[in-house]
């Protein structure tokens, strides 16, 4: 019988807990929050927001390496998926910064979707057991660039207009955003369950901590339904979600260096 | 001024090539290429640039040149015929008595009007001067071929094979030379592999990518640095971190077929 290390087993405890969290506070918290209890400095979230972005930057450069060095097509859209979930957190840092708070969700959820998506793409590519092929440079950088230009017209189109209202100063989230959102969150999800099955299979320690920050980002998301007000505890817990999830993406990266010196699978 | 080498891979490494008169040290253990690089230079200098060139061996006699060198398509005995190029065997104590007074060596130079030579290797020198006088021979050699406005090429042994030591020569030639081509072997994937890099060139700016080479049926041929490894001067290079993250993500991620 294999054992779990404790750091495996204390890792998967934040998806509970923070769901768990979540739940009690939906609860408990009154519909009419005290602004005591409202936490918001303007810099702050930027800041945060910054480390998740680099993070997830780091893992689409990574699968950008592992496509052109195997040709694992897989690693295309994982990396595709994570990039635009990094540039969900640009633009919508750079636009709350700059008070346009309409956009900076619309822009979020739009990315966050497309990032769920492609996640979900590469997850069924290796469920799939899809066939490496031989890597083609242009491949990744159409799928790069093109969610990059995404994420251009969708700035365009929603300072034009183009969008229904995402995000309603005063209101808070509009139906299209719950939507988008929505979806975004159950895909994650079931990502996060397919490559926890991919885990099953191998023990990889970079799949255990992926499939983990998957969930932990779906929670995260998750609690944008749940919170009435931008800076309430249910906000930042489901920031701080998000947050752990970027450190769990880190820690996967980091697996690799140990599964090469302990000779354990990647 | 520029001297091509005609090798088009290293001559973009040199940034158009070495440095008219400069002295270059192409320093490499057995089985590197030393001698076919510096063939390649004077054959091309020959051919392509109208430049002719004079090589001096101590280690192989003119029929071995001849046999070698055919193996890559290049027809010595011509260029000889030609007077473009010349062989000369001989032993250390000659070359460092050229510099003394007029000989052979400076005759043949003056025959067929060299532009470049080849001294292959500067290594025996070492079994033939004291080493307390070889520094100073060689400079004094070295600037005796600048004032004739000689192109050089001095190829010298390095005994370590692989490793993480590198000692060019030991009577600080490296300091003496103006430009320094590293030819190294590598183990990748258990593989052997051939590195090429300019460590230095006098005056000018140079490639600092280590790259692949090989020696094909042509000559020299260099390919791409090797950009995914770390630390492939000791002999013994890794792959760098992002990747081998990249590797063992695609690793985990491709689920075996049952």
């Amino acid at each position: 019988m294999t054992t779990i290390p404790l750091s495996k087993l204390l890792g998967a405890m934040a998806v509970p807990v923070f769901i768990a969290i979540l739940v009690a506070l939906n609860i408990l918290e009154p519909a009419k929050l005290d602004p005591a209890l409202i936490f918001d400095p303007p810099l702050l979230i930027p800041t945060v927001n910054l480390f998740v972005s680099l993070v997830s930057f780091l893992v689409a450069y990574i699968s950008a390496r592992g496509y052109l060095g195997t040709g694992s097509t897989t690693l295309v859209f994982l990396g595709g998926g994570v990039l635009a979930y990094a540039l969900a957190y640009v633009g919508s840092s750079t636009f709350l910064f700059q008070g346009s708070s309409n956009i900076a969700f619309t822009i979020s959820a739009i990315q966050f979707l497309v990032g769920s998506i492609l996640n979900a793409m590469g997850v069924v590519l290796a469920l799939r057991a899809s066939e490496e092929s031989r890597p083609v440079r242009g491949k990744i950088v159409l799928l790069y660039v093109g969610v990059l230009i995404l994420m251009v017209l969708v700035t365009v189109a929603s300072s034009q207009g183009a969008f229904p209202p995402f995000f309603i100063p005063g209101v808070g989230s509009t139906p299209p955003r719950m939507w988008v959102l929505g979806t975004a969150v159950c895909v994650f999800a079931l990502s996060s369950l397919g490559v926890m099955r991919l885990y099953a299979e191998s023990k990889s320690d970079i799949l255990y901590w992926y499939g983990l920050a998957m969930a932990l980002i779906a929670v995260g998301l998750a609690a944008f339904f749940l919170q009435r007000v931008v800076g309430g505890p249910i906000g930042w817990v489901g920031r701080l979600a998000q947050y752990v999830g970027s450190v769990y993406f880190l820690v996967a990266v980091l697996a690799t260096r140990g599964a090469r010196t302990k000779g354990t699978p990647p | 001024m520029r001297v091509p080498t005609g090798i088009s891979e290293l001559d973009a490494m040199l940034h158009g090539g070495l440095m008219r008169g400069d002295v270059t040290l192409l320093v490499g253990c057995a089985g590197t290429g030393k001698t076919t690089l510096a063939l390649q230079y004077l054959v091309n200098g020959a051919t392509k640039f109208h430049e002719n060139g004079l090589y001096i061996t101590f280690e192989e006699m003119p029929a071995q040149i001849y046999r070698d060198a055919a193996s890559f398509g290049w027809d010595i005995r011509k260029l000889e015929a030609e007077g473009k190029l010349r062989v000369v065997c001989t032993s250390p104590p000659v070359l460092v008595q050229f510099v003394e007074q007029r000989n052979p060596i400076d005759a043949i130079i003056s025959e067929i009007n060299a532009k470049r030579i080849v001294i292959d290797s500067i290594s025996h020198l070492e079994n033939f001067i004291p080493a307390s006088e070889l520094r100073g021979e060689l400079y004094r050699l070295i600037n005796h071929l600048k004032m004739k406005e000689l192109t050089s090429i001095f190829t010298a042994e390095s005994h370590e094979v692989l490793g993480n030591q590198l000692v060019v020569t030991g009577v600080g030639l490296s300091f003496l030379v103006d430009c320094i081509i590293l030819l190294r072997i590598v183990e990748i994937q258990s593989n052997l592999k051939k590195a090429l890099t300019v460590l230095k060139i006098r005056g000018s700016d140079h490639d600092k990518q280590l790259r692949e080479f090989e020696i094909t049926p042509q000559g020299i041929k260099i390919a791409a640095p090797f950009a995914q490894y770390e630390g492939v001067l000791t002999g013994a290079p890794r792959r760098s971190f992002t990747e081998e993250a990249g590797r063992a993500w695609a690793e985990a991620f491709v689920r075996k077929r049952r």
